[in-house]
């Protein structure tokens, strides 16, 4: 499971398929100040990043790759854990 | 169609596609400058016209494709067979777009999608034909408009990686996750990728009222790549992608607020002189020092962030115009172009640029083009016309607009905003001409005004080119006039020759009523008067209609060039008398016909090569299509020298499916048989092909052409070939025809179909079998009474000692048939029979004639 929750922050671990994109919405429906921890995170699907980029959640750390930091590049960071 | 310009359009694309496509096919064959410069100048005069619509894919379709033929012209591409397949289907893409233009008035939806494909496939040939090529093809195309919202460090970096660079866009379609669509990884994975921006592509909905399944982001990517690897990497989302190649020129955007401070003028003449003296590291320090002082997010900065960042690498010319964007007297001028005939004198001379013409600035340009505009405005035109018009020169203006200085843009789309006053466009336009006399009066408007005018110059037609060159300027002047205009001329022409006959009845009515023999002579004299100038004006109007018959053969060379391509086989296409004039109706109804007849020589008539060569003959086939006029006929023929039919086949196969008894079979002779083909449901290929074959092609065949009036039949020779032979009329206007009676009634026979009229002695009417015959000339001839056929019953009265026979040709049968006399010779139009008539069998249709009475024509095969 490549989605953890540990009080408001959240982690993305590995590669972050499609079908992740729906409970990652609802948890960041349910924790308005989440911090999404993507340290961990190898590859982060369209529709993930689309999720993350709705929600814009405080953020730690960035995936590789310039399409992942285009399409996140507006989203607050906080230092890398 | 509301557009009276676009109605006017596609006649002229159409003809221009045709040009374009047998000119091609000529140069297949052999390389003629003649036939490359025809070709151009119908893909040119169709780019630059098709410009004055709203159909964008269309014109940039066109204009790779007129990339692709400058690039031949120059001799640095050779047409190689595969290019020529390119055109063609390019040119076919066009015409159905055409097509589809007609009736809707809009491009398909799948148009820019088909397009970029398309360009992608020719400009590839054009960079395959060497960088001078490459660079010439991606000068061409506009560059997308978002290039300047991407990142400016990522175009620098994109600039120092140099051609080719393609920049597209992709907007992945809503739905495309649940097809397993990663959009973000495609991207990441593109080749040479350098630049990136992701944005929404509409407003973003709510988190509340999110949706993640949906895919609702846009893509703008920059790559350093050539634009098949893209094309290649993208090709499964092709439809959702607009790719195109671009310069590195293009990457240099400057946006940004105007700084109009001093420090820019010194360092510009500092600049240029730093330039010129080859010291970059000077101007690199220059710029970033000038940079410290001003505001980082006005152009000028832009432009100073440029030069310092390509200082030690591009050539002095793309400097000497960032130099000039930053002291230039023309701000927001686009940076690609010196700012203004001021001060492109400052440079030396060894900058100055080596193609004048592609560095003449912009704007003038767009001034000259708006100035063009507005002078066409001013020209009155009729209602119908000026909606068209007032469209054409809204989206021409609408283009112009990013080229022009701000203020101006301004004003102008305001104007454009209020749809539909053309007044008020017209005055807008006509101040921006006043604002700048500079534009005027410079050498680059006219250069921009005419954009080579094509020799072969638009008939009278809607463009600003023509409406420049004025009258006279063409090498023929024609007249566009609607077929419908011309038909309804020749109806009444037709009718006059019909009412004219009613004067010679006249004539005969006054000596019979009043026993004037001199009046009855002066109605005849006035007849004659009128008679001749009503045949002068049937003839006048029907060469109006006439058209050479090449108008239908010249469809064939590309037709014969791509069958055999599908069929392996070689096909020498012969044609022959393509000058022999026809009907423009008879024509057209030949058309579908000829296909018809040529597809089936080329699938079942000639052999394969190899076939050829074992049976002895060349392993090239000859397909001949040949023309000529044969009194009031026009004969075609398409002759092949291909296996022939074998008449057994034919009978075993007739036979078989019980076409005919093997009685009958035993009467008929061998071309007999081959005949049968056209009969309803024959086909003599077991194999259905793709091409034909369906057992419906030459049943069709028959069925069309005698529709037309016509007949239609075939010879062959087996091993040696076949040759279908069409007959048809040379015009469907007036026939002439003879009346004959029968039982007290007058009937209508075509006198085409008359052979000759004899009078035959009872005693040499004989009986075989069931039928009548008599002999004529050594040949026994059957004989018909015309009423028995018509079911009138017999004759009262003792028959008479001799017969009256009208010898009639029905396809290329002789048949005796007897009637009770005949009447008179009139020229009538036929009318064919509708409504509760239409079933009537054995009757073409009715004629007026000169005193009232209506006549009955007949349809001989029908009776017989």
């Amino acid at each position: 499971m490549p989605l953890e929750q540990d009080g408001t922050t959240l982690r993305l671990t590995g590669h972050c398929p499609v079908e992740d994109a729906e409970p990652l919405l609802d948890v960041l429906r349910a924790t308005p100040d989440a911090l999404v921890d993507l340290t961990g995170a190898a590859w982060l699907h369209t529709a993930v990043l689309q999720v993350l980029m709705v929600a814009a959640p405080a953020l730690r750390g960035r995936p590789d790759g310039p399409v992942p930091a285009a399409c996140l590049a507006g989203l607050p960071t906080t230092a890398a854990g | 169609m509301t557009n009276a310009l676009l109605a006017q359009f596609i006649p002229e694309a159409r003809e221009l596609l045709e040009r374009a496509g047998s000119g091609m096919l000529a140069l297949e064959k052999a390389h003629s400058t003649e036939a490359l410069d025809e070709i151009f100048r119908a893909v040119h005069t169709l780019k630059g016209t098709s410009g004055l619509f709203d159909i964008a894919p269309l014109t940039n379709l066109v204009h790779a494709a007129e990339d692709l033929l400058v690039e031949v012209r120059a001799g640095k591409l050779t047409l190689e067979p595969e290019i020529v397949d390119g055109l063609l289907d390019s040119l076919d893409l066009v015409g159905h777009w055409i097509d589809v233009l007609e009736t809707r008035e809009v491009l398909p939806d799948d148009a820019e999608a088909a397009m970029s494909g398309r360009v992608v496939a020719l400009r590839g040939w054009l960079e395959a034909g060497g960088p001078a090529a490459a660079a010439n093809a991606a000068d061409s195309q506009a560059a997308p408009d978002w290039l300047g919202a991407l990142p400016e460090v990522e175009r620098q970096a994109a600039y120092a990686a140099g051609a080719p660079l393609v920049a597209w866009s992709y907007e992945p379609d809503e739905a495309c996750f649940f097809r397993g669509d990663d959009p973000a990884h495609l991207v990441a994975q593109a080749p040479g990728l350098v630049g990136l921006r992701v944005l929404p592509r509409g407003p973003v909905p709510p988190l509340e009222a999110y949706d993640p399944v949906l895919s609702w982001l846009r893509f703008e990517v920059l790559c350093a790549a050539s634009a098949e690897a893209v094309s290649e990497h993208l090709r499964y989302v092709s439809d959702q992608v607009q790719v195109s190649p671009i310069t590195p020129e293009d990457l240099i955007v400057l946006e940004g607020p105007e700084d109009d401070a001093e420090v820019f003028g010194d360092f510009g003449a500092r600049a240029r002189l730093l330039v010129a003296t080859g010291a970059r590291a000077e101007l690199k320090a220059a710029a970033a020092g000038l940079l410290g002082i001003i505001g980082p997010a006005t152009r000028q900065a832009g432009a100073l962030r440029w030069i310092a960042a390509l200082s030690a690498t591009a050539a002095a010319d793309a400097l000497l115009r960032l130099v000039s964007a930053i002291d230039g007297a023309a701000p927001g001028t686009a940076p690609t172009g010196p700012a203004a005939a001021g001060v492109t004198t400052a440079p030396p001379p060894a900058a100055v640029p080596a193609s004048p013409g592609a560095e003449t600035p912009l704007r003038q340009r767009a001034e000259a083009i708006l100035a063009a505009q507005a002078e066409m405005l001013a020209v009155p035109v009729d209602a119908a016309l000026n909606a068209g018009r007032l469209e054409s020169v809204r989206t021409v203006v609408r283009r112009c607009l990013r080229h022009l200085a701000p203020p101006r843009a301004e004003a102008l789309s305001a104007a454009l905003a209020r749809s539909g006053d053309a007044a008020a466009l017209l005055a807008v336009l006509r101040d921006a001409a006043d604002v700048s006399p500079a534009a005027a009066v410079a050498p680059a408007p006219k250069v921009a005004q005419k954009p080579a005018v094509p020799a072969a110059a638009l008939p009278a037609g809607p463009s600003p080119e023509a409406a420049e060159s004025g009258p006279g300027t063409g090498p023929a002047r024609m007249l566009r006039v609607d077929q419908a205009k011309v038909d309804t001329l020749m109806n009444f022409a037709a009718e006059l020759v019909v009412a004219k006959n009613g004067l010679a009845y006249l004539a005969g009515r006054v000596e019979q009523v009043s026993g004037s023999r001199q009046l009855g002579r002066e109605i005849k004299e006035q007849y004659a008067v009128i008679d001749r100038i009503a045949q002068s004006l049937q003839v006048g109007v029907m060469a109006i209609r006439m058209m050479p018959v090449s108008q239908v053969f010249q469809r064939f060379p590309r037709l014969v060039r791509d069958t055999t391509r599908k069929l392996g086989k070689e096909v020498e296409l012969v044609i022959q008398g393509e000058d022999t004039e026809a009907d423009k109706n008879v024509l057209e109804s030949l058309a579908d016909p000829l296909i018809h007849m040529v597809r089936n020589a080329l699938d079942h008539g000639i052999e394969t090569p190899a076939d050829r060569v074992a049976a002895g003959k060349p392993a090239r086939g000859t397909l001949r299509l040949s023309a000529r006029q044969e009194n009031d006929n026009v004969i075609i023929e398409v002759a092949d020298d291909g296996k022939g039919i074998d008449p057994e086949v034919v009978r075993d196969k007739a036979l078989r499916v019980g076409l005919i008894t093997p009685d009958q079979a035993a009467q008929m002779a061998s071309e007999d048989f081959v005949n049968l083909v056209f009969a309803p449901g024959f086909s003599t290929k077991e194999q259905v092909s793709d091409l034909s074959g369906r057992g419906v092609g030459m049943d069709v065949v028959r069925s069309a052409v005698r529709k037309a009036g016509g007949d239609v039949w075939l010879a062959s020779r087996l091993g040696q070939g076949s040759c279908v032979t069409v007959q048809l009329p040379l015009t469907m206007a007036v026939t002439r025809i003879v009346t004959v009676e029968s039982h007290g009634q007058q009937y209508g026979v075509a006198m085409d179909a008359v052979a000759e009229t004899v009078k035959v002695p009872q005693r040499q009417i004989h009986r075989i079998k069931q039928r009548e015959t008599f002999v004529l000339r050594d040949a026994v001839i059957p004989l018909v009474r015309l009423a028995d056929s018509l079911g009138l019953g017999p004759a009262e009265g003792a028959p008479p000692d001799e017969e009256a026979v009208m010898v009639a040709r029905i396809g290329r049968e002789r048949v005796g048939i007897v009637v009770d006399g005949f009447r008179e010779r009139m020229e009538v139009i036929v009318r064919p029979l509708d409504g509760l008539l239409a079933g009537l069998v054995g009757f073409s249709g009715t004629a007026l004639l000169g005193d009232g009475r209506v006549l009955l024509v007949l349809n001989l095969p029908d009776l017989i």
